[in-house]
């Protein structure tokens, strides 16, 4: 698969072509995935990590931003908030595959492991319920990733999705109930993991 | 457990209210608002629950989930993810079906690069799984050098399944050809490895289900021969996605979720969720084809609605390859593309490969080619046709200038076909005829491959480049294949009477009716001896026995085969059958020219609407019967009724096969013409030279229906008294029909007519009179005594020679015109009348005054009655009455 000019994949993917907007994603993932862990590695601290930071430096990383036009950089986020939504999944899952693994060797003692699973499995289960939600209401799935895993502002999703900042409110609200409720489901496994004997 | 789930739309909309009420409010006003949907009030109640224990739910960033588990990690290198024995290194797509990881082997085995598709979703679903692995067995089977393999399938730690493929590099099929500018030749050599390849799936019980450019690609490495190589990808996969789709709770059940698969390649039978099968390929396989031809998609979707396209997909045909080859936007870049210009584009296309690709993507799977193998049989034996050349004799001359412009459809016995398309003899009367000529041989596939294998033979037997310089003349080598049909093939009759039938067609398009009908009398009898009395395919037979009658001027004999045709198949089918309608349109437009209108129109009429039902208002037989329809109705004088529908024939020809076809062409003329008659001369004028210019562009200077052409317009420039330019274009119609036709044919006695009329006007009178006698000569020998058209040369012979003063030569003739015309038209109709004219001018001069005053009298009436007053002829009548009401000056006109 050749990486073509960006710029043109944005176009390109703007227009409809899907091809386009696969490829545009998957290089965006590599990009963010990189740039997740450069920052990781330079800065001892993870506070002054955030998705929204991340997707605008990929953007001016990129694209050109001084041809792109205005509504290619909001389709740019909206690719971008996919992407970074697989890199997470992605990370979790390596996880996990890892944590089976036989040759994984850790030197961390002062980090809480049982955290990190925690945080792996979470993030799977969102992951998974995210995808039913798009089933039932594609909308509220899309804002989901739009708000949470791409860090945008609810201009800037309101903007890419094309419906008032009012609305993009309220289906925040309604997407973070459906999925609450549906991860609690079976609730009493839930309180059992979240409260670990110390 | 609930019996019907409630939609999430009636939940979402209350819990949109509720949320905007103060927390005291929500409980009376969901009392309320949820009256007697318990279900309901349940739904809103959970997910309010919800809403309040969510606490920080998704509020903290997401980029803290990233720290968290990198953090976990010390390695310098990224983290890649295991399925199986791979290893990920990158990503390579993402898309809402799936995600695409490029990966190697762990252990460092193979050096092999590989793809891992790796699904979305469906973990929580076990049926799903268990139907994957079984899957996952039949596609691994899949061993062919165009199809990438699959190595590897499995579930992944957390549940996704996922398959391990041959990782191919390439360029999709369709920007490879455009790259190094394929001729059409080389991407039809393409396309048919592409075909082999599905080919090979079917055969193996799997269908790829999403053919699409992306999923064909060529790669760089090439074979020792040097050739391309292609490879298809993801076969089969589209299934899972399909099922995934079905299988899960989702809003709208009855329609595919866009996101998940492209729609534009997507077959209707798809998107309607109905039986996928190898013919779902085989639309797949015309789509492709189509933009290989001429650079555009089929389905122009882009910025349209997932509704419209559903529409588009599912109810419109596309426009034909070669007219887009042609369209300005498109052509220059398209053309260049294949090495050639669009013009040359357009011919190269049009014919046998927009009829291949046309098939391909019939809306109804069961309408298409039923296997790949019989698209490729198709584009096998067009690609052998091309360097056929036929020689000498000014029939096959003709045959090869007309057929090289425009062949039309393929079926098995492609070869037959291009001799069918030949020299079509066409009478001024029957425009009808062409229509039928240019029909496509319906044969079944089945019997196909045995007629297709005989007539290889055939033509091998018959070399056009025999030895001893002698060149078989194309009636030698089907007299030669009738022969054999006769002898070797006594045996099997069905396939006897399918050849016989398609050798009468063959020599009806050459001409050679005689023969043609011999053929369709044994056709007839060796059916009638297999079928019994009635079967359909009698019916056919009768009715081609009609056309060919039709053909030869028999018009007795055709309708009455027509009428057996009609009969017979409403015995054996439903009312509302195509065939049915097509044999009511026959009989209609027969009966019209007979005489009996009324029952014409009817059978016209509810041909159009059977047909309409039965095959759609694109279909060739539909556009005939409401041809047939508006031109009797135009004829009738129901000018009102007929235009809307002329329009909208000409508007689908135009769409379908292009604006500069024979057919659309010819509606067109027609419907001209009754503008003519209705009065609308401007407009007729228009499109008598739109159609004119049209045909001596595409079919040169000598061609028949450029004569008509000419002549029509001829005579309505006449009606103007635009003589110059008239009698120009009579001379050169007459030259043409003369030679087309021979000297004896009366479309030439008429046109001889017409231009013996011009020359009159222009006073060159010994020519008009060479003309006329000409004229008559023909018709004498032609034409029944007593018919319309020898009355109207008998008028003008008489006419002209009682300008030149030879009085006892003409009255009989003029007499003899004035009784054919009284007998055969309405009282009072003007034709008689200016016969009246004509023999009382005569009678003045004899001296006949009394009889002479009577006629002029009843003819300065009926003209009156029916021109206005300052016409020619009015203005006429009234000076020779006042002439002879003596002495008294000629009146002045008020």
């Amino acid at each position: 698969m050749e990486s073509g000019d960006i710029g043109e994949l944005l176009v390109k993917a703007q227009a409809g072509d899907r091809e386009a907007e696969h490829r545009l994603i998957a290089l965006v993932y590599e990009e963010l995935r990189i740039m997740a862990h450069q920052h990781l590695r330079n800065e001892q601290s993870s506070f002054t990590l955030s998705t929204t930071v991340l997707v605008n430096e990929a953007y001016v990383k990129l694209v050109d931003g001084k041809h792109a036009p205005f509504r290619g950089r909001t389709y740019f986020f909206g690719a971008a908030s996919r992407a970074m939504r697989q890199v997470i999944v992605d990370l979790a899952r390596m996880r996990q595959t890892q944590k089976r693994g036989a040759d994984y060797q850790r030197v961390t003692v002062e980090i809480d492991e049982l955290a990190i699973d925690v945080c792996a499995e979470e993030v799977l289960e969102l992951d998974e319920a995210l995808h039913d939600l798009a089933m039932t209401d594609q909308r509220l799935s899309d804002i989901v990733e739009y708000r949470f895993f791409g860090g945008l502002t609810e201009e800037q999703t309101s903007g890419l999705i094309g419906v008032t900042a009012r609305t993009v409110r309220r289906d925040w609200r309604k997407a973070r109930a459906w999925l609450f409720n549906h991860l609690h489901k079976d609730s009493s496994l839930r309180t059992e993991i979240e409260q670990p004997e110390v | 457990m609930t019996s019907a789930p409630i939609p999430w739309s009636e939940i979402s909309r209350v819990l949109d209210l509720v949320f905007d009420l103060p927390s005291d409010q929500q409980q009376s006003f969901l009392q309320q608002e949820c009256a007697g949907k318990p279900e309901l009030l349940a739904a809103v109640e959970e997910l309010l629950a919800a809403d309040r224990a969510s606490g920080d739910f998704l509020q903290t960033p997401a980029a803290e989930k990233v720290a968290v588990l990198i953090s976990g990690t010390e390695d310098s290198e990224l983290q890649s993810i295991t399925f199986g024995a791979y290893q990920t290194t990158r990503l390579l797509g993402y898309g809402g079906m799936g995600v695409v990881y490029l990966a190697n082997r762990i252990d460092g085995e193979f050096d092999q690069e590989v793809a891992i598709k790796c699904m979305r979703g469906m973990v929580s679903n076990p049926e799903i799984k268990q139907r994957f692995l079984a899957e996952r067995q039949i596609l691994a089977s899949l061993q062919h050098p165009g199809i990438a393999h699959l190595l590897d399938g499995g579930v992944s730690e957390d549940g996704h399944p996922y398959f391990a493929m041959e990782y191919v590099r390439g360029t999709a099929l369709t920007e490879y050809c455009d790259l190094n500018r394929l001729r059409i030749k080389d991407r039809i050599g393409l396309f048919l490895t592409v075909c082999n390849c599905v080919s090979y799936a079917h055969s193996k019980l799997v269908i790829h289900r999403d053919l699409k450019p992306s999923n064909i690609l060529v790669t760089a490495s090439k074979t020792a021969k040097g050739k391309a190589q292609i490879k298809l990808l993801d076969f089969g996969i589209a299934k899972f996605l399909e099922d995934e789709d079905q299988l899960s709770e989702s809003q709208s059940p009855d329609q595919i979720r866009s996101q998940l698969i492209t729609l534009e390649y997507t077959a209707p039978e798809q998107l309607l969720r109905q039986n996928v099968t190898t013919a779902t390929d085989v639309y797949s396989l015309g789509l492709l084809l189509y933009e290989l031809l001429c650079g555009q998609h089929a389905h122009g979707t882009e910025g349209k609605s997932a509704e419209e396209v559903r529409e588009i997909i599912c109810k419109r045909m596309p426009v034909l390859p070669s007219v887009v080859a042609k369209t300005a936007a498109v052509s220059d870049p398209a053309a260049s593309n294949r090495r050639n210009k669009p013009k040359s584009l357009y011919r190269r296309l049009t014919g046998d490969l927009d009829a291949i690709v046309f098939k391909a993507l019939q809306k109804s799977p069961d309408k298409r080619y039923q296997s790949v193998e019989a698209m490729v049989g198709d584009l096998r034996r067009h690609l052998e046709l091309e360097p056929i050349k036929i020689r000498d004799s000014s029939v096959r001359y003709r045959l090869e200038r007309f057929v090289y412009r425009y062949r039309w459809g393929v079926s098995a016995t492609a070869l037959i076909l291009l001799l069918l398309i030949g020299m079509t003899v066409v009478s001024l009367r029957s425009n009808i005829s062409i229509r039928n000529a240019l029909e496509a041989t319906q044969i079944e596939s089945s019997k196909a491959r045995e007629i297709a294998r005989f007539l290889q033979e055939l033509f091998e037997v018959a070399d056009p480049f025999a030895q001893k310089g002698e060149q078989i003349s194309i009636e030698e080598l089907l007299e030669n294949g009738a022969q054999r049909i006769a002898n070797d093939l006594a045996d099997q009759p069905e396939i006897q009477s399918e050849l016989m039938f398609v050798l009468a067609r063959i020599y009806n398009s050459l001409g050679i009716y005689a023969r043609s009908s011999e053929m369709l009398n044994q056709t007839l009898e060796i059916q009638t001896m297999i079928f019994g009395q009635a079967h359909p395919e009698i019916a056919r037979t009768l009715h081609w026995q009609s056309l060919v009658a039709d053909n030869m001027g028999e018009y007795g004999l055709s309708e009455e085969k027509a009428e057996a045709a009609l009969e017979m198949r409403l015995l054996l089918l439903e009312r509302n059958d195509p065939d049915v309608g097509e044999s009511m349109d026959r009989l209609g437009s027969l009966l019209a020219y007979s005489g009996q209108e009324k029952r014409a129109i009817s059978l016209s009429q509810e041909a159009s609407l059977i047909l309409l039902t039965a095959v759609g208002e694109e279909d060739k037989r539909t556009q005939t019967a409401r041809h047939n329809l508006a031109w009797m109705l135009g004829t009738q004088g129901s000018y009102e009724e007929a235009t809307p529908i002329f329009e909208q024939v000409i508007e689908i020809s135009s769409r379908l096969v292009g604006p500069e076809h024979p057919l659309t062409l010819e509606t067109l003329n027609n419907f001209a013409v009754m503008l003519r008659r209705q009065g609308k001369i401007e407009r007729a004028e228009g499109i008598y030279r739109q159609v004119l210019a049209a045909r001596l562009r595409v079919l040169g200077d000598d061609h028949p229906q450029v004569g008509f052409s000419q002549n029509n317009l001829a005579k309505l420039l006449l009606g103007k008294g635009e003589f110059e330019e008239a009698s120009v274009l009579y001379a050169k119609s007459l030259s043409i029909l003369k030679t087309s036709y021979g000297d004896e044919h009366s479309n030439v006695a008429i046109s001889l007519g017409n231009l013996a009329q011009v020359l009159l006007q222009q006073g060159s009178i010994d020519q008009a009179e060479i003309r006329y006698r000409e004229a008559l000569a023909i018709h004498r020998k032609n034409t029944p005594a007593g018919s319309l058209k020898v009355s109207s040369t008998l008028k003008g012979l008489g006419r002209v020679l009682t300008i030149k003063g030879e009085l006892s030569e003409a009255e009989p003739l003029l007499r003899e015109a004035l009784t054919i015309q009284q007998r055969a038209l309405n009282p009072g109709h003007w034709e008689t009348a200016e016969t009246q004219l004509r023999l009382g001018q005569l009678l003045v001069l004899e001296g006949e005054e009394r009889e002479a005053r009577d006629l002029l009298k009843q003819s300065e009436e009926a003209l009156s009655g029916h021109f206005d007053k300052n016409h020619a002829l009015v203005k006429e009548a009234r000076k020779e009455l006042s002439l002879i009401t003596s002495g008294s000056p000629p009146e002045t006109n008020p």
